[in-house]
């Protein structure tokens, strides 16, 4: 990729003065959330129509765009991705903040969707866990998994924390879920490089 | 574009690719406060350590958005009285119109371009050892006179609310983003703590006019190094601190930061230098840290009924402030560097003087002066 590191012009640059290759960057707030919704398949295409009501922005389908964007009725899920100000000319500043990981693994958006998206891909791979694994980084991250990530995805699959859940009975995640949900929160799935 | 001093410090600051997975077991089971950066373990001061051994070691700043009137408390200025309804060129200060100041001084046409001297509305007297004079609306922290001190050599050349920006950047906020004092706190002297932010802000920041979200911001210092809000409702103390409809055990979480820790330092691998990378793997940790860190910090319900008091959280006039002084002082307990408290907003007019000033000084800070019971290393 344009942002991978070369190691003769590292040498002599490692802070890019001279702009030799791509600085990697983070998605815009509102590419976050319709990337949540796009990866998983629940993304609503529809063009046109009316503005809807920024509280809508966690339940509902349409594109981040349609979204009402007003001086106190913005996304709390956007803003949090630095959404821009109202009222300075929509100029962004990118961060990275701890509340942005809150809201990717916290929120009903990120934790319905890798539900619905482990529940499809079950259902694909036949309970191969190996294929659930590739099949996971390619809908989620658009590329295959190397050995040693497949392998560490495979082993938390089984982990002992899968069966103390599933006897317990608990009627939240499981473990597929929370692997889908852990590459919703991967860098790569927020990084453009 | 990266910053070569951030690139650099930052490289310092982390030991590799963060500690997910490594030290996630140590952290889990620690119990208090531990303080990383002690005096000789300053690993990230540019340069490679302060100036002179520090004495303080956080900061709480209080921060009265719209402030109050100067003259009628700490800079009182009998001569007003003196030549009330008269205007400045009638008095023997006249010189001053000829001053750089003159569009502070000779009134805002927007304002209705008031030209005459307004009388004090309050009486004043001095206080203490040092003949403080302040106004009677804080004769409360008038009887702390030997204990507080008041800079009276600051002015500007800005007329409007704008120049709020000014303390906390050094800029106008049409100067844009500056970083403020306490991310440069924080940049220059790192966290010392792994549980919260090194760097809160409590209550509303004064609005885009007068800085907005400037007046926290680390701006080219790097976003890891700008104040984080938190609300004082233990309820909601910041968005999505919980997972949704509680799908998450505490187990997992643990478990899916694990491995997240892992996917990421695996893909990283290519991207050694990549400060967005560290920033993200560090907000991963601290995230989850706060999930727990934040609501037991904010809780104030098992404080006892003294420090209730002390603080004024019973107070239907003082609850507001103290909430935040209080919670305030539990983040600087548990190792926050820079806590900048906001409270209050537009100047202080008319009738609202009184009550503004009674709910300033019946609240904390007076009292934790007049019973010295100061633990703040301000």
């Amino acid at each position: 990729m344009a942002s991978t590191p070369d190691d003769a012009n590292l040498a002599l640059d490692p802070d890019n003065q001279f702009l030799w290759r791509m600085n990697s960057r983070r998605l815009e707030a509102e590419a976050v959330r319709d990337n949540l919704l796009h990866v998983t398949g629940m993304l609503d295409l529809a063009t046109g129509g009316p503005d809807i009501d920024h509280k809508l922005a966690l339940s509902s389908r349409r594109r981040s765009i349609y979204l009402r964007t007003a001086a106190e009725k913005q996304s709390e899920f956007l803003q949090i991705f630095d959404e821009p100000s109202v009222n300075e000319c929509y100029q962004r500043r990118p961060s990275v903040v701890p509340q942005q990981a809150l809201a990717l693994g916290n929120s009903e958006l990120a934790l319905k969707l890798s539900r619905i998206l482990a529940g499809r891909l079950e259902r694909e791979c036949g309970g191969d866990q190996v294929r659930f694994v590739t099949l996971a980084f390619r809908w989620v991250l658009a590329r295959q998994p190397t050995a040693a990530e497949s392998e560490a995805c495979v082993r938390f699959l089984s982990s002992p924390a899968t069966v103390a859940h599933e006897t317990a009975g608990g009627r939240g995640s499981r473990m597929i879920d929370n692997l889908v949900l852990v590459l919703l929160n991967h860098n790569d799935f927020v990084t453009v490089r | 574009m990266s910053c070569k001093g951030i690139t650099r410090r930052s490289f310092l600051a982390d030991t590799g690719m963060g500690f997910t997975g490594l030290a996630l077991g140590a952290i889990l089971h620690r119990d208090g406060v531990r303080i990383r950066a002690d005096s000789t373990g300053l690993q990230s001061v540019p340069g490679g350590g302060p100036h002179f051994e520090p004495r303080a070691k956080s900061v709480i700043w209080i921060f009265l958005c719209g402030g109050v009137s100067h003259v009628e408390s700490f800079d009182v200025k009998p001569e007003l009285t003196k030549y009330a309804g008269k205007s400045i060129a009638e008095t023997p200060y006249a010189s001053v119109l000829a001053t750089e100041h003159a569009n502070v001084l000779g009134g805002n046409p927007s304002h209705g371009n008031r030209k005459n001297i307004m009388a004090l509305q309050t009486g004043h007297r001095q206080y203490g050892q040092c003949g403080l004079a302040v106004g009677d609306w804080f004769s409360h922290i008038g009887q702390c006179a030997d204990d507080i001190a008041a800079v009276r050599l600051l002015w500007t050349i800005h007329n409007d609310h704008g120049a709020q920006l000014t303390w906390q950047t050094g800029r106008h906020p049409r100067e844009l983003e500056h970083p403020s004092l306490g991310a440069w706190a924080c940049y220059g002297l790192g966290s010392m703590n792994e549980n919260l932010p090194e760097f809160v802000v409590l209550g509303v920041p004064t609005g885009d006019c007068c800085g907005g979200a400037f007046t926290y911001g680390a701006s080219h210092l790097g976003p890891e190094h700008g104040g984080v809000r938190l609300n004082t409702d233990p309820a909601n103390p910041l968005p999505f601190i919980r997972p949704h409809e509680a799908a998450l055990s505490a187990e997992e979480q643990a478990s899916n930061l694990s491995l997240l820790g892992k996917l990421n330092r695996l893909a990283g691998i290519d991207y050694p230098d990549d400060p967005q990378l560290r920033a993200r793997i560090k907000s991963y940790e601290l995230a989850f840290q706060m999930q727990t860190s934040v609501p037991e910090t904010i809780d104030l319900s098992r404080e006892p009924a003294h420090v209730r008091r002390l603080y004024g959280l019973d107070g239907q006039d003082t609850k507001a402030f103290a909430e935040k002084c209080l919670v305030a002082r539990r983040l600087v307990e548990r190792g926050v560097r820079f806590v900048q408290i906001f409270h209050g907003g537009g100047g202080v007019v008319n009738g609202m003087r009184i009550r503004a000033s009674r709910r300033i000084t019946r609240s904390c800070p007076v009292r934790w002066i007049n019973r010295s019971q100061a633990c703040f290393r301000i």
